[in-house]
């Protein structure tokens, strides 16, 4: 227990210590950083794509005839939908959680070396837990929610642990055994929503009525009135928070990157590979059953309709955590961005638009992302060599006179 | 390149925020038609395209605007989010397909109360059931699915189908009443014409969902494979994957019957659909907002075979082999003059087929058609 | 006009960095000339720049005599030049015979050809007694078969100057002379050989002339024969350079690591890799483990450091007196043990963490890093700086710097530094040298002998018979897994050594540590 509020506090001061430090230049290099100057050069490749498809498509969606008029209240509503209104921002922030931290999943998987695929089966299991936990559970309001959410999260770790313990025993190819596990957590979920003790054949759905167990809002609606927002966002951000410190700050951070980076040279420093692997996949399983959790638990929640289809949400955490560049913090923005491109795309159907135009820009995001981070990757070690050989150059010239070295210089 | 990358960041970000302040500038007087898609795209050869149809006639007939809107998801926050987006964006018929638009459209309609609501296939009520409400602006539209079932099934006993099967979606209501007409419908003719027909209980399900799948394909494949020769699939998309079934089917020729519009285009082997005439009830509401000036608000419609609101396809679509149009048309009269009255509930259903049916011994199909809960 | 290639006023500069600064090469017809270099010399750029992989800023290149411009590998190959890089470019999954014709293929009806070429290749095989299977898969061969397949792709390509990009860094010392013979063939036929090297035997044993490059600069070029060694090391380092460690006599004591009966067996268990290896390290001595490569070291040292289990019966290794046989590599550390791994990119060093990270790679979990599972970075970054100074690691941005990004002799200073100032009495280096310059050799011998003096047991494995003869204070012999003999540096000498390591003499008492007393 002392463990554990030494741990939080430690926690507190170095939030503390970010904010109290906290000076504008920091943060304008932080833009400047080629890296995430290479994401907003993506994400503006991106837009310009799919605005230049909107050019060809544009159609006035009443008279049925071209309009670049057309094209550009369409952009406009792409670029400009999801802050239209508080309310319409409000939204964005409410979707953009679940979306975080399924990017987090990913993200935090991608950093220790393992390609989460499963996010998905994760996210299904997690959030049927959830659903189970609040409707067939009996509990104050507040600890209902939080009861709910653990479950989502045990859920979804599980789900993450076994793919994670193959992949550490047996070393089976964890790309493998999550897509696996989509497809077991799928026919999984299908069978246990139609259980009668939660399935409300009104909705063709999980029972969505559960007053004590619903994500709090905690006045929230005050701040976006009209907006289905709650504190999942809160939520979402602490965790990033808080996973973001543990792979910087932790020893159990540096070990799970070490894994990452190299799995024989942390075999060779005595780190337990094996461990690390389901430690990971159990955290990033975690995280995405937590996803769930608020997906599924707000006032106004999504359905879990028996469906035979794998939720194509552990997909879009995959480009999320691209967009971000698995940085945890990053992932904060990358997730609220997909979710402030998709409310514009949807806005953009009143002017005729497919609202499927959101895949054209964030595939072509993510290939510009792609090829950029793999440009800069090149160049900057590149640089870097050039200077580490600079450098070493200079240091001899400096050590030069030391008494170490015997005898003098000859002249070529 | 950093300074570029800079200005094109600084360039997107501007347009962004300056493209907030967006209104939308459509006169008030003018009315305008947004339907609001169902779960499934426009074009899913079912509810949404039916509607949209009629829509589209209505709009063009009058020349009217009309458009359609795709919420991202069947939920009942997407649904409201999309009501107050078409809303604002100027429209004052909100037409939307579904029982799912239930709740959202019971908060809606008292939050604009100038706009006119269609609701088809349900009734506005709050997420718990505890309140059904119906404001002045709001029109429910329902089907007398069972009228539908009906004539499904008492044309292909007539036709000289003697071993039949049925399969439904999810078990909600609508379905139901489909497979309780269906069965009505196959007894009365069996009876009528003195036909001998297998319809055990094990050839009446719900498949628990409206989706297309291969287990779908192979349940239906088993049926037809033991023997059975027409299954009518009132599953929406899962309705393909019978469909997938009977066309493989090479022992006899397998058939299907389609539900909710005309399915003959899907594939050979649909014989006839149970036909929800969306389009027609969509536009009869329409007419009477729009151009009578009234409408039926604060109601519920139930239509049937009195409004020409349901029936089975004809002309090209009517495949049936010895049962005519014009046999058709007769058992359409009686059912339009009241003289035969369609069960809609297993009770109704027992009572019907003792009434009119010979009493047959079926006692299993017919606890078959509704499960006990709910 | 003798001259067949002439590289004039040859600069080229990466950014602030001038790799090569206003050099001259001319080679003749049927000359071997050497370019010597430390790394970083610009040996490599200068190479790549006459291969058309590099374009240099300024400067002519002339062959026969007529200036030439070369913008490509394929530029270069018209000019029947020929390059064997340091690190072979073969596609493991193709025969030799595939390799060697790829990018040249022979059509016939729009089919491969392999018949033609075979001839030809296989004239050229018997021609220089280039022994190799043309049949084989690459992955299915030898190193040195290797090497004999990027020659044959350069004759087979009628190349006239053939580039050689360390040659001998990869071959046995048989392999070594086989392919000296080899080379002095083609001289004799008119062929220009240029050979890159940072060993002054080699150029001693083959070269004709010999340019000397120091950190970009052309320090002279000189006629081997009238050249000696010394002379050679101090136009290369640019001072005087000590090839003999100065060490003291060794005064073993206890045992602190001990190895029983130890045997392994490859994974399918149809080889015997090591075959009942017994022997002793003590206290305050150096015992190198002399070999071919291939011959079991690597297994042993897997073995010893945890790496690979133990898996047969009565096999048992202990340190200190305490039974690791079966203990984990945390285990082992925590027992004494510190660990110069042979590969430095794949075991030594997590690259893509900075340099104080790496310091902390098998210690993080110390009180002195971490309280409440959360690292102190005040401490590790103050451990790094205390590292950097005392053991001399140079990089670009110090403590912070990517150990991706630093030379091999730093990345190899980096990890001697780490499990030389961790608690231990016992270091295994596995060579420890291999692929360094000069400087940074001399560093690795002085620190093991330090070490050593400190009273710490030291197992040094080395393929290198001189660094044995200067360093051991006693050397094993292993030939096919087994220990051949247990030699005194004093009393024997490389050929007698170089007789075990190729099996052809056993020592009749096998490697008890016991009789080792000195």
């Amino acid at each position: 227990m002392e463990k554990i509020k030494q741990f939080f506090s430690k926690l507190w001061v170095s939030i503390k210590d970010f904010f109290v430090n906290f000076n504008y230049k920091k943060v304008l290099k932080i833009f400047t950083n080629t890296k995430v100057l290479n994401s907003f050069a993506a994400i503006f490749v991106g837009l310009l794509i799919g605005f230049i498809v909107m050019i060809f498509v544009a159609k006035n969606p009443f008279t049925g005839e071209w309009s670049f008029n057309t094209a550009l209240d369409g952009l406009e509503r792409l670029f400009g939908g999801g802050s239209r209104s508080l309310k319409n921002f409000g939204d964005v922030l409410f979707k953009a959680a679940p979306l975080i931290l399924v990017g987090l999943s990913v993200g935090f998987a991608f950093k220790t070396g393992l390609f989460n695929i499963g996010a998905s089966g994760q996210f299904m299991v997690g959030g049927v837990a959830a659903l189970y936990a609040a409707n067939l559970l009996t509990l104050p309001t507040g600890l209902h929610f939080v009861v709910a959410a653990l479950a989502g999260i045990a859920a979804g770790a599980i789900w993450g642990f076994v793919p994670g313990i193959l992949k550490a025993i047996y070393n089976v190819n964890e790309v493998i055994t999550t897509i696996m596990m989509n497809y077991i957590a799928m026919y999984l979920t299908v069978m246990m929503v139609t259980y009668p003790k939660v399935y409300d054949g009104g909705l063709t759905a999980i029972n969505t009525n559960f007053p004590t167990a619903h994500t709090p809002v905690l006045g929230l609606d005050k701040l976006f009135p009209g907006s289905n927002i709650d504190i999942s966002i809160i939520i979402a951000i602490l965790v990033a928070v808080l996973i973001w410190f543990v792979l910087e700050k932790t020893t159990l951070g540096y070990q799970l990157k070490a894994v990452g980076h190299s799995k024989d040279a942390s075999k060779y420093a005595g780190i337990n590979y094996k461990k690390s692997v389901a430690v990971s996949m159990m955290i990033a399983g975690g995280l995405a059953g937590l996803a769930a959790a608020l997906y599924y638990l707000p006032i106004k929640p999504a359905y879990f309709r028996p469906i035979e289809v794998i939720s194509p949400i552990g997909f879009e955490g995959i480009s999320i955590a691209l967009i971000g560049q698995s940085h945890p913090l990053a992932i904060i923005f990358s997730g609220t961005l997909i979710s402030y491109i998709k409310e514009g795309a949807s806005q953009m159907q009143l002017f005729g638009f497919n609202k499927e135009i959101t895949n054209i820009v964030i595939s072509v995001i993510i290939y510009m992302i792609a090829i950029s981070s793999y440009l800069g990757m090149v160049i900057n070690k590149r640089k870097e060599r050039k200077r580490e050989l600079a450098k070493e150059e200079e240091t001899d010239e400096e050590n030069k006179e030391e008494p170490q070295v015997k005898g003098g210089e000859i002249n070529g | 390149m950093k300074k570029v990358l800079g200005i094109f960041v600084l360039a997107f970000m501007v347009f962004g925020f300056a493209a907030c302040n967006g209104d939308s500038g459509a006169e008030e007087k003018d009315w305008n038609i947004v339907m609001i898609t169902d779960v499934g795209t426009i074009t899913d050869k079912s509810f949404n395209q039916g509607t949209w149809e009629g829509v589209q006639q209505f709009a063009e007939d009058n020349d009217i605007p009309a458009m359609y809107f795709r919420p991202n998801d069947g939920t009942q926050a997407e649904y409201e989010a999309a009501i107050d987006l078409v809303v604002e964006n100027g429209a004052n018929v909100v037409v939307t397909p579904g029982f799912l638009f239930e709740t959202a459209i019971y908060n809606k309609q008292f939050e604009y109360p100038d706009v006119r609501f269609i609701l088809i296939d349900g009734e506005p009520h709050t997420p718990d059931y505890s309140t059904y409400e119906t404001a002045d602006n709001t029109t429910n539209i329902l089907f007398q699915e069972e009228q539908a079932g009906f004539l499904a099934g008492y044309a292909a006993v007539a036709d000289g189908f003697t071993k039949l099967g049925f399969m439904g979606g999810m078990e909600v209501p609508a379905v139901q009443r489909f497979g309780i007409g269906y069965v009505a419908g196959a007894f009365y003719a069996a009876n009528e014409l003195d036909f001998s027909i297998t319809f055990p209980a094990n050839r009446y399900t719900y498949l628990g969902d409206f989706d297309a799948s291969p287990a779908h394909i192979t349940a239906a494949t088993g049926w037809y494979s033991s023997g059975t020769q027409i299954i009518f699939a009132a599953a929406g998309g899962a309705g393909q994957s019978v469909m997938a079934a009977a066309e493989a089917e090479t022992g006899f020729d397998a058939k299907v019957i389609g539900v909710d519009v005309d399915q003959a285009a899907d594939s050979e082997t649909v014989i006839s659909s149970a036909m929800k005439r969306l389009a027609v009830a969509v536009q009869q509401e329409l007419t009477a907002i729009i151009i009578d000036g009234e409408g039926n608000g604060g109601t519920t419609l139930v239509k049937g075979a009195d409004e020409d609101a349901i029936g089975l396809p004809l002309g090209d679509s009517f495949k049936w082999d010895t049962f005519t149009e014009a046999e058709y048309e007769t058992v359409y009269a009686l059912i339009e003059d009241g003289s035969i009255v369609v069960p809609a509930t297993e009770d109704e259903l027992e009572t019907f087929l003792e009434a009119h049916a010979g009493n047959p011994d079926v006692a299993d199909l017919v606890e078959a058609t509704m499960s006990e809960a709910e | 006009m003798d001259y067949a290639i002439e590289m004039l006023n040859i600069t080229k500069s990466f950014g602030p960095l001038v790799a090569n600064d206003n050099i001259d090469l001319k080679v003749k017809h049927g000359e071997i000339h050497a370019i010597l270099g430390e790394n970083g010399a610009g040996k490599s750029t200068l190479m790549s720049i006459l291969f058309g992989l590099y374009k240099a800023d300024k400067g002519t290149i002339k062959i026969n005599g007529e200036t030439v411009n070369i913008d490509s590998p394929n530029d270069a190959n018209d000019l029947n030049i020929g390059m064997v890089h340091q690190h072979f470019k073969l596609v493991e999954v193709f025969t030799v015979l595939e390799n060697i014709v790829l990018g040249l293929e022979d059509k016939k009806k729009g089919y491969l050809d392999l018949e033609t070429p075979r001839e030809k290749i296989q004239k050229l095989i018997d021609r220089y007694n280039l022994k190799v299977d043309l049949n084989a898969l690459i992955k299915d061969i030898s190193v040195g078969a290797q090497q004999r397949v990027e020659i044959l792709k350069m004759l087979y390509r009628d190349a006239e100057t053939l580039i050689f990009d360390e040659p001998t860094a990869v071959l046995t010392p048989q392999e070594i002379d086989g392919l000296f013979e080899i080379i002095r063939e083609f001289a004799k036929e008119g062929k220009s050989i240029i050979i890159i090297t940072h060993k002054l035997n080699e150029i001693k044993a083959i070269a004709d002339n010999c340019t000397i490059l120091r950190k970009g600069k052309h320090v002279g070029t000189v006629d081997v024969k009238d050249t000696s060694v010394n002379r050679l090391a101090k136009l290369m380092v640019g001072r005087d350079v000590d090839f003999s460690v100065e060490k003291a006599l060794s005064k073993p004591k206890d045992s602190v690591l001990s190895v029983k009966n130890l045997n392994y067996y490859n994974k399918d268990k149809t080889k015997k890799l090591l075959n009942n290896i017994n022997f002793d390290v003590r206290e305050g001595e150096i015992v190198c483990i002399a070999g071919i490569e291939g011959n079991g070291q690597t297994e042993l040292v897997n073995l010893i450091t945890g790496l690979d289990p133990v898996t047969e019966e009565g096999s048992l290794i202990s340190l200190n007196k305490e039974d690791i046989t079966k203990a984990s590599i945390r285990e082992r550390f925590e027992a004494g043990m510190s660990h110069i791994p042979e590969d430095r990119h794949k075991h030594g060093l997590i690259l893509d963490y900075n340099l104080a990270e790496n310091f902390i790679s098998n210690t993080y979990y110390k009180p002195k890093f971490q309280e409440h599972h959360i690292l102190n970075f005040e401490n590790i970054y103050h451990y790094a700086e205390e590292l950097i100074e005392k053991y001399d690691v140079r990089s670009s941005l110090g403590s912070k710097s990517k150990a991706r990004s630093m030379s091999g002799g730093n990345q190899q200073k980096a990890i001697i530094a780490r499990e030389t100032s961790r608690k231990h009495n016992f270091l295994v280096a596995a060579q420890p040298t291999r692929g360094l310059d000069v400087g940074a050799i001399e560093y690795v011998h002085k620190t093991l002998v330090e070490e050593r003096d400190r009273g710490n047991a030291i197992l040094v494995i080395s393929l290198e018979l001189d660094e044995v003869m200067n360093i051991a204070d006693r050397i094993l012999v292993i030939y096919e897994g087994q220990i051949m003999a247990e030699l005194d540096p004093k009393k024997t000498n490389v050929e007698e050594i170089g007789l075990y390591m190729s099996g052809s003499k056993k020592q009749k008492v096998n490697g008890g540590s016991k009789d080792g007393e000195n």
